[in-house]
């Protein structure tokens, strides 16, 4: 039985390809995404004539339910390119989505057209139909959404590449300035960079500034002094600046303990503090 | 005006949003900069409790007015393994996953009240309120 009516569906989809894709491409005319240019008239319908002809042979075996199955390696492949494509032109998901969906309408039609007088046939076809075209659309959600995330993981991977230098600003004295978030990715990165660039510039001071890191909780802190400890182990004394008057609050009232823990407001005053202790001395150049 | 703000913690990153929502929040009913940062780190350390031993969980924001009173209410939920020994966990320096033991001891003190349930296996729940004065 399920054999017949995906024959019904296949074979009206072949029978009707160049009727349906006139309607298809009419349908799609509406959407706000061509409207707005992003996709011309022509490029639509020489995408839709290839998307129907490679659908018309996937279900031509009559599988309107494993889109698994490797008849439909070819739709899953187009739908993959296409989603990736839209998403990089700037298509939103709900207009990619569409256009799977406009299919289905417009197919849908012609189903009633052609098995109007045989209901029973004609709701079959429409619920497997329905439910294949309803796969498909998830589909270019789906890979829509994953190339976003893509996206975003590469940015978010060359962020925490810029975001922990360690500078030596003179003999012996490092600075660490921390920006945004300290999760355990970057302080784990932040302390890798920190203990190797000790080493590196035989230095004895490092000086952490945390001017760009907005809110320290108990595990930020928690890290900070880890990576402190262990540079200490290394034998450099961290100095930790450029808390602010909130964020100090916050530590007292949070009950982070800090005491073991050389600070400075500023950055500036650190670096001072830093020259006394290398017994160097910034004076004024006399002309 | 009644205002609430829902994120379902379920990465690292959720912690993050929640805790922005929370400052924009805190900002928009006239909270200083103190109480902000107050907020914010109170709203990051239950959600990273949500995420570090529930996994997922959410946090509701929300804005209170309560006749003359202007305030905040924050609540975090997780159907986590729950916190066997409430009393233990609410001990400055008690902490089971090598942390400094402060983040429920120093959220109650960040906030002006604290209320927290929790059933062995079903989960807990943190409802924080700090008022505007």
């Amino acid at each position: 039985m399920a054999k017949k009516e995906g024959l019904n569906i296949s074979e009206l989809l072949a029978k009707k390809e160049k009727e349906i894709l006139d309607a298809w491409t009419k349908a799609q005319a509406d959407i706000t995404a061509f409207k707005k240019g992003l996709i011309t008239e022509k490029q639509l319908r020489e995408e839709s004539a290839r998307f129907l002809g490679i659908l018309v042979r996937a279900v031509a075996g009559g599988n309107l339910e494993d889109i698994t199955a490797p008849e439909y390696d070819e739709v899953n492949k187009f739908l993959a390119n296409f989603s990736v494509s839209r998403a990089s032109i700037g298509f939103s998901p709900s207009e990619t989505a569409t256009y799977i969906f406009s299919l289905k309408d417009t197919v849908l039609r012609f189903l009633q057209d052609e098995f109007g007088d045989q209901p029973a046939e004609l709701s079959k076809a429409v619920i497997g139909f329905s439910m294949l075209m309803d796969k498909l659309g998830l589909i270019t959600v789906e890979t829509y959404v994953k190339a976003r995330e893509d996206v975003i993981r590469e940015q978010q991977k060359s962020l925490l590449e810029i975001s922990t230098p360690v500078i030596q600003v003179w003999e012996e004295i490092l600075v660490l300035p921390l920006i945004g978030t300290i999760d355990s990715a970057r302080a784990k990165q932040i302390m890798e960079n920190l203990l190797e660039s000790i080493v590196a510039t035989k230095s004895s001071i490092v000086i952490m500034d945390i001017t760009g890191v907005p809110a320290v909780d108990t595990e930020v802190a928690n890290r900070l002094l880890r990576t402190m400890q262990a540079a200490k182990l290394m034998g450099a004394e961290c100095v930790l600046t450029g808390i602010s008057p909130q964020i100090s609050q916050t530590l007292v009232h949070i009950g982070v303990d800090l005491s073991g823990v050389t600070t400075r407001a500023s950055l500036r005053d650190g670096l001072a503090l830093a020259f006394r202790k290398l017994k160097l001395k910034v004076t004024k150049m006399e002309v | 005006m009644e205002k609430i703000e829902e994120v379902s913690i379920n990465n690292s990153e959720d912690i993050i949003l929640a805790r922005q929502i929370a400052r924009e929040m805190a900002k928009e009913l006239g909270f200083g900069l103190a109480d902000q940062t107050r907020i914010t780190t109170a709203v990051s350390e239950l959600s990273r409790n949500i995420y570090t031993f529930a996994g997922t969980g959410r946090v509701v924001v929300k804005a209170l007015s309560e006749s003359a009173k202007k305030g905040m209410e924050i609540i975090a939920e997780d159907r986590g393994p729950g916190i066997p020994d409430i009393e233990m966990a609410m001990q400055d320096g008690y902490s089971t996953n090598k942390g400094l033991g402060q983040g429920l001891p120093g959220t109650k003190r960040l906030m002006d009240e604290f209320e927290i349930k929790s059933e062995a296996g079903k989960g807990a729940t943190v409802t924080i309120r700090k008022w505007l004065r």
